[in-house]
């Protein structure tokens, strides 16, 4: 667990990159997570998170092609791996399976 | 639409080159949207925000390391350093032996401050341990005391519920010892530092204990605890100290003492001196008036340690309150008890040294501080200067390495280093050098028992110290030589004047000359001080004055009839002490007319004498006449000048008229001229001289031709005199001058350290001549052709520097005349300070400078001008 794990923070992340598919890269994330979460983030805790993320396999990364604005510098796109979706699965079940044990009545 | 240029810029700067696009372009990207979206303003300020958040240890470029020293490059380095070493030996001697003499002193200076404000810092509660003090109110001045009531520890102890702990010392005495030895003569010897401690005194301070321990050793009061140097002194080196337990001492021939216990000596660094001690009780059984007497203070030292929820300022107003339980009225009104923190007792002279040690006063010790720290800067002025004027002569080596490619900052590493080569020299001849002053101190000041070691802190002091010296020695001159510019190396326009350089050197020459222009005038005041108090009148004579103790009154005639036998003897006093009280032994006594109330009165000294006291050593009566016979019982006084200004009587009425001391009442038969009871520090005070057969057990033998025979003479006299104590003589001169130990000490101190700052100083002068003359061989060639005479060169080099010197003790004037007049306060008499002082240090450093840069001139206007105009 140790090797694989996920901060809050980089698992929303994470969760980002698998929603926007082909499309995920430092701006699109960030302004994605603003509107999920409605409060305004730094552009420079998203580009750690990927970094964290990239070390530890979660995600893998290319370069897109050359772009007429953001001052002709190529966008950096990030996709999920096999190992990212499955600490988000396991995370996922892990969350799931403890709030199923929740008892019913005790907010009857 | 451009984002903020200069965050831009510094994103480019700090961001690891594989981060960079990604990271500039989404910032971009926001700050494109924000733009069209919110003002440009904003954008600009919210670009700049995100550089700032961005600027993280992560997205920074790793710098590399690896090229800063090339091992290849760093061993071209030393190898270079080496030779440049070895090329100029006089230079290099003469740099290494400066800064190392400066590191050393400086050295050895905060060994010795370190070691002087370390005392007794070491025992269990030391922060919270206070020693109790007491202020005595009169009406014409306040004595300090650092002594109290011997009953005062037991009552503080009942009373007061805030102290942790009370212990009470008294002593330390000096004592009498036989010791019984099987088949031998009894081993017989004295110790001054015998001390009567209770039983708390080793829960407070820390004694470490070889054999027995200290819950059993107090128990009897006929016990005696041994330090482990005179263990070994009365039973022998090898005896194991288990078994000088049990074994039994004679204290002063009547008390047998049983050993319990051996102890470590007494470190160096404390106050609390003792070599023996024995439990309080005995004291307390032998001395039933003082021990339970509160208006006496008979050198019973109190120490407290205070809970820690307390402060001392509390105990001490519940003291005020509380004391008025014991004592009578009037003292209750005169006394106060303070706490002063055990750290202080060294270094505040205030109360006095306590008991056999010393004090340190504070302000000395600062003066110690800086004085190193000045003697440091002043070596690491010439390393600077000797270094940077040096450099200039490898301005063609900087050229040339600068067009194959070196850069300022391999410069600046190349120049650091070697730099570094020679201080890291310099302080391992330091470390050699203070080795050897420590040991000289240790040796000069075994009479303080100064103990300076060197410890594992004070590496990391003399680390710190190189540190500071390589920062402050290399920098700079590195900085010089890696800024020249190649091409102006290259067209030979040598920085040699005019650059900054030599505006720094001139600083630094003036600086360095003010501080030792400081030096010496500070010297020639002291010297004079010292002088002065040297041979200034005490109102009596000591030549050639040996004193002896005399333990049986009985005895004294028969001593006196031997001593008159011998011719070479010219007069024998018999009294109390010498004119001048010493080795910290003076009677105090309370005196009053008849007709003032019992509670009033002012303090005096007691001396004691024998009709033959006041001629001995040339003691001047004003009025009345001299002690007749000899008395059983005192009934007649002759006062001091002093004395009568207190009771406002004048010497012709003052005879004749009746006076009253604690030891009873009698009249005024003479009045002696004022001389001097107190060392010079303090000023006359009032004096009472008896005949009084109770106190007279020290004689006084003048000598008329010191040799080994006389003395030896003295002590056959002596021995078959007396038979119950050990023989001891002491010469009053040496005693009187032990009295100014530390006025002494610091003077010596003023006077080497001077000098060392002088030969560092010239040293420097020297080495900068040197260079100055061999860069301008030509020019001295050219104007020696051109008809100038030596003496005219000579003038020409020295011109500079004596200008310089100038400016050095217009500086140095008032910083010396300020730290004089502050050191002269600390003395009753003192010398007035006068111009002249200052003017001879000026001259005298005129003098040194002159001289050191004068034979370096001479030598270059002395050679032959077609050799200097040739050499290229």
């Amino acid at each position: 667990m140790a090797q694989h794990s996920l901060g809050e923070f980089e698992e929303l992340v994470l969760l980002m990159v698998a929603a926007l598919h082909d499309e995920a890269y430092g701006v699109s994330i960030l302004s994605g997570l603003e509107k999920e979460l409605g409060k305004s983030l730094n552009i420079s805790a998203v580009h750690v998170a990927l970094k964290r993320m990239e070390e530890k396999d979660f995600v893998k990364s290319r370069f897109g092609g050359i772009t007429e604005d953001r001052g002709g510098r190529r966008k950096k796109y990030y996709v999920i791996t096999a190992l990212g979706k499955r600490v988000l699965d396991e995370q996922f079940a892990l969350r799931s399976n403890i709030y199923n044990r929740i008892p019913k009545i005790s907010f009857g | 639409m451009q984002p903020p240029r200069k965050a831009l810029a510094f994103l480019r700067w700090f961001c690891r080159e594989d981060y960079l696009e990604e990271i500039e372009g989404d910032l971009v990207e926001l700050f494109e949207n924000r733009h069209t979206n919110l003002s440009p303003s904003q954008a600009n300020r919210k670009f700049t925000w995100d550089v700032i958040r961005s600027f993280r240890l992560r997205n920074i470029k790793k710098i590399d390391l690896s090229h800063l020293v090339h091992p290849i490059m760093f061993q071209h380095y030393v190898k270079l350093g080496g030779r440049q070493l070895l090329r100029n030996k006089a230079f290099s001697g003469i740099n290494i032996f400066g800064l190392s003499m400066g590191i050393a002193c400086c050295l050895t200076l905060l060994i010795f401050v370190g070691y002087e404000s370390s005392f007794d810092n070491f025992h269990p509660y030391a922060e919270r341990s206070y020693r109790v003090v007491q202020h005595t109110q009169y009406p014409d001045q306040t004595l300090y005391w650092n002594t109290t009531a011997y009953p005062l520890a037991e009552a503080l102890r009942e009373d007061i519920p805030e102290l942790d702990l009370v212990t009470q010392a008294a002593g330390p005495f000096q004592r009498f010892f036989t010791l019984e030895k099987e088949g031998m003569d009894d081993y017989k010897f004295e110790s001054k530092y015998v001390l009567f401690v209770d039983r708390f005194y080793s829960e407070a301070f820390d004694l470490t204990w070889i054999a027995g321990d200290r819950k059993s050793a107090f128990q009897h009061p006929n016990s005696i605890v041994l330090t482990e140097s005179i263990a070994q002194k009365c039973f022998g080196q090898q005896v194991p100290s288990q078994s000088i337990l049990g074994k039994t001492i004679m204290l002063a021939g009547k008390d047998p003492m049983q050993v319990t216990g051996i102890i470590k000596d007494v470190p160096g660094n404390s106050n609390l001196r003792y070599e023996m001690l024995v439990p309080y009780e005995f004291f307390k059984q032998n001395n039933p008036y003082p021990a339970s007497n509160w208006s006496g203070n008979y050198q019973g030292t109190t120490f407290v340690v205070v809970s820690d929820q307390h402060r001392p300022e509390e105990i001490e107003s519940s003291i005020s309150v509380w004391k008025k339980k014991y004592l009578t009225k009037e003292d209750d009104s005169r006394i106060s008890y303070k706490l002063q923190p055990l750290a202080e007792i060294h270094t505040e002279s205030l109360y006095g040294s306590s008991p056999g040690s010393y004090t340190m006063p504070g302000n000395m010790l600062q003066t110690a501080k800086y004085v190193g720290i000045f003697i440091l800067l002043i070596a690491i002025g010439n390393f600077v200067n000797l270094v940077t004027a040096k450099s200039v002569i490898r301005a063609k080596e900087v050229g040339i390495r600068k067009t194959i490619g070196s850069t300022g900052f391999d410069l600046f590493k190349q120049f650091a280093l070697e730099n570094s080569l020679l201080v890291a020299i310099s302080v391992l001849l330091a470390l050699a050098f203070s080795v050897f002053l420590i040991g000289e101190a240790n040796s000069a000041f075994s009479i303080i028992n100064l103990q300076l070691t060197f410890h594992w802190t004070d590496v990391g002091t003399i680390a710190f110290l190189g540190g500071i010296t390589s920062l402050l020695g290399t920098a700079y001159p590195a900085i010089v030589l890696s800024s020249f510019k190649p091409l102006q190396i290259i067209k030979n326009d040598l920085p040699t004047s005019g650059t900054r350089g030599f505006s720094v050197r001139k600083a630094v020459t003036v600086f360095q000359f003010a501080i030792v222009q400081l030096f010496i005038i500070a010297t020639i005041i002291a010297a004079v001080q010292m002088d002065w108090f040297r041979h200034k009148s005490l109102g009596f004579t000591t030549d050639a004055v040996v004193m002896l103790p005399v333990p049986q009154s009985d005895k004294i005639e028969t001593f006196k009839n031997l001593l008159t036998n011998n011719p070479e003897i010219n007069d024998v006093a018999i009294g109390s002490g010498p004119p001048m009280a010493v080795n910290g032994f003076q009677l105090g006594t309370r005196f009053r007319t008849s007709d003032m109330p019992d509670t009033d009165g002012f303090e005096a000294e007691m001396k004691i004498g024998d009709r033959n006291y006041l001629d001995f050593y040339g003691l001047e009566l004003i009025s009345g006449r001299n002690f007749t016979g000899n008395k059983m019982e005192f009934d007649e006084f002759i006062v001091n000048e002093r004395l009568l200004k207190s009771l406002g009587w004048t010497p012709e009425d003052a005879v004749g008229r009746k006076l009253t001391i604690n030891e009873g009442e009698a009249t005024v038969i003479g009045v002696v001229k004022d001389f001097h009871n107190n060392s010079l520090q303090h000023d006359i005070s009032p004096c009472i001289i008896l005949n009084w057969s109770y106190f007279q057990d020290q004689a006084f033998v003048k000598i008329s031709n010191i040799n080994p025979q006389v003395l030896e003479s003295l002590e056959q006299s002596w021995k078959t005199s007396f038979t119950k104590s050990v023989y001891k003589y002491e010469f009053v001169d040496d005693s009187i001058a032990r009295e100014y130990f530390v006025e002494t000490l610091s003077f010596k101190g003023f006077t080497l350290f001077s000098i060392i700052a002088v030969i560092i100083g010239s040293l420097g002068l020297i080495g900068l001549m040197t260079f100055i003359t061999t860069q301008r061989t030509k020019e001295v060639g050219i104007r020696k052709v051109l008809g100038a005479t030596v003496a005219e060169l000579v003038l020409f080099f020295s011109k500079e520097f004596t200008v310089l010197i100038g400016i050095a003790f217009l500086l140095a004037l008032p910083f010396a005349y300020f730290l004089m007049q502050y050191w002269l306060e600390d003395f009753a008499y003192r010398i007035e300070m006068s111009w002249w002082m200052f003017l001879v240090g000026g001259i005298l450093t005129l003098i040194i400078a002159g001289l050191s840069s004068g034979i370096q001139a001479t030598k270059a206007a002395l050679a032959n001008p077609i050799k200097s105009i040739k050499t290229e």
